[in-house]
């Protein structure tokens, strides 16, 4: 009997001694989806890494837009997905989209065409292609075509920006679609007559106009009082456990987390 | 079994045990610690392809340099004010926000800055396709979308009279994925699409990376390469019938090609002599007790004895192994 205590003791000993190292190896957390944030979620792993409650995780990052980020983790192809709108019927279930920050939306023109203010109406009416010129654009300089520039079918910001601003008109088929936000930038910086959205982040070199009366800023979008802010997820496959679970509540409650956050975006609490 | 006494039947059987416990939870841990599946990359279709012993595409020049990254927070530049605007009364863009109430300049903490942050940029004599920046420092964090720039190094050319059609891509952007940390990281445009997205000859790609160390606390000087593809390269399957896939490895890069680091050099010596002499010694002495554990393992007169010299055996090799790097 005393011998059979102890073979069992060992049995146990040794699965112990081979699979917790084995655990402690396995942590590396996989993400993709959202390019507008990922810039976020790389400087949160950097101070993940670098804190106590990280120390030993790696990671691993990759981006093409929130519904890769949301068809990756529910496949199981990553740990986490990143997405930057609001769970949509269509998305395969189980999903648990856990919040990590906000974000605000900010309407955008060239520098020369210095837009101050846009109403929802406005807005509305540029973007579903029923108002065609510049002419009669309260506040603008320009005439001639609005050219508008969106965000790919595949994005999170296209989607956040239609519920937002848009709902329940449809935006323009004839937009010209760009993958990213520095793709929008970009094209906002070297065309007059271009309109679109851009993440806070994005907002050098192009011009931010107010909206309903309300600058597009990190401390309008901090206070609540501009009305173009969306949530930032991490999604999992069910609710969220191990390191995933680890790193997520370290970013929504850790100081260290929340300060990096709101460097540029409105933090979690 | 005649000849065997019981004892020796009883330690057959409990090494018997032992050994498939031993196995057991050896595929436990192995099943623990795979890894996760790989996220595939993709595998767009490619519309050009060049034979693997043409020349020219391996003949790459590229020109670079690395400096610390500028974190201030810009002026905000005035900007162009329309004659006979109509509508625009009350404020301009780079003004204090009316309306919203909120923290004041004064009480708001200062904004997070990315320590130990820096800019790379380079430009090479031919179209690229997707470039690596590697490095011999851990990579903390990086820039995970870079934007290609005229040579005139105008960020924003919309003011000046539009370049030429030829001379600007569709959209000069890059995607970047990699590790963190790692030893540097990976940055894509979009071969799948038609024209291809890529870095014109000339333009330069400007990127950020952080790091999780000052870059002299380390044992040598910084350095930094960058490898570029320059042609879309094609691995050819089995089935002709089917277009070629870019699957990889890719096949049509540079060689690293080293950055300038003058402006990151290290000026003092990147250890102090003292260091040097005390991690040696160190070194040393874990070596020397790793020896002599070892060594009691040959010595043990007992099963029991052999294996508590065993497993001190194996510690102090790790110790020494580990400070070794």
């Amino acid at each position: 009997m005393k011998t059979k205590k102890t073979l069992l003791g060992l049995l146990v000993a040794a699965v112990l001694l081979t699979g917790l190292p084995a655990m402690a190896q396995a942590a590396t957390i996989t993400i993709s989806g959202s390019t507008t944030v990922a810039p976020l979620v790389t400087l949160l792993a950097k101070g993940y890494v670098n804190s106590p409650a990280g120390k030993g995780t790696k990671f691993k990052l990759l981006q093409g837009g929130s519904d890769i980020g949301v068809a990756d983790v529910a496949r199981g192809r990553v740990s986490i997905g990143m997405s930057s709108r609001i769970p949509k019927p269509s998305d395969p279930g189980g999903l648990v989209f856990n919040e990590i920050a906000k974000d605000a939306l900010c309407i955008a023109t060239h520098r020369s065409n210095p837009v101050a203010n846009f109403t929802q109406e406005q807005v509305q009416s540029i973007f579903a292609g029923e108002a065609r010129n510049w002419n009669g654009i309260p506040g603008s300089n320009k005439s001639g075509t609005i050219n508008i520039v969106i965000r790919t079918a595949a994005s999170g910001t296209q989607d956040a920006f239609d519920k937002i601003f848009m709902a329940p008109k449809k935006t323009f088929s004839g937009a010209t679609q760009k993958a990213s936000n520095g793709l929008i930038q970009q094209q906002l910086q070297r065309d007059p007559l271009a309109i679109g959205y851009v993440s806070l982040a994005f907002q050098s070199g192009v011009h931010v106009s107010n909206y309903k009366g309300v600058p597009c800023s990190l401390r309008a979008a901090k206070s609540g009082q501009y009305p173009g802010t969306r949530p930032l997820f991490l999604v999992t496959r069910g609710a969220a456990s191990g390191a995933s679970e680890q790193f997520i509540n370290w970013i929504r409650n850790n100081p260290a987390a929340l300060r990096i956050a709101a460097k540029e975006w409105v933090p979690f609490k | 079994m005649s000849g065997t006494s019981t004892f020796e039947r009883r330690q057959l059987t409990q090494g018997v045990i032992l050994a498939v416990a031993f196995l057991f939870s050896l595929l436990i841990g192995m099943w623990l610690a795979k890894p996760a599946a790989a996220v595939p990359i993709g595998s767009p279709t490619l519309t050009v392809s060049t034979p693997a012993d043409d020349p020219v595409f391996r003949d790459v020049i590229c020109e670079g340099s690395v400096k610390e990254a500028d974190q201030s927070q810009p002026e905000p530049e005035p900007e162009v004010t329309p004659t006979g605007a109509s509508g625009a009364t009350g404020e301009t863009g780079p003004t204090g926000p009316t309306g919203p109430t909120g923290p004041t300049e004064e009480e708001e903490e200062p904004p997070y800055v990315v320590e130990n942050l820096y800019e790379y940029e380079f430009s090479c004599d031919k179209e690229v396709f997707s470039y690596s920046i590697v490095t011999n420092r851990d990579v903390g964090s990086f820039e995970t979308e870079t934007l290609g720039f005229l040579p005139n190094d105008d960020p924003a050319p919309g003011l000046l009279p539009a370049p030429p059609a030829a001379q600007v891509g569709v959209g000069e952007d890059f995607f970047c994925l990699g590790g963190i940390p790692a030893l540097g990281v990976g940055c894509y445009a979009s071969p799948g699409k038609t024209p291809a997205v890529r870095l014109n000859i000339g333009n330069s790609v400007k990127g950020k990376i952080s790091f999780d160390m000052p870059l002299c606390e380390a044992y040598d000087q910084p350095q930094f390469s960058v490898v570029v593809m320059t042609e879309l390269g094609s691995y050819n399957d089995a089935d002709q019938t089917k277009p070629p896939v870019v699957k990889g490895p890719w096949i049509v890069t540079s060689e690293p090609i080293a950055l300038d680091t003058a402006a990151v050099e290290c000026d003092e010596p990147l250890l102090l002599k003292e260091d040097v002499e005390t991690a040696v010694s160190r070194q040393g002495n874990l070596y020397e007790r790793a020896l002599k554990s070892c060594n009691a393992v040959s010595k043990a007169k007992s099963r029991k004895a052999r294996t508590k010299a065993r497993a001190s055996c194996t510690k102090a090799t790790k110790a020494a192994r580990r400070f070794i790097g």
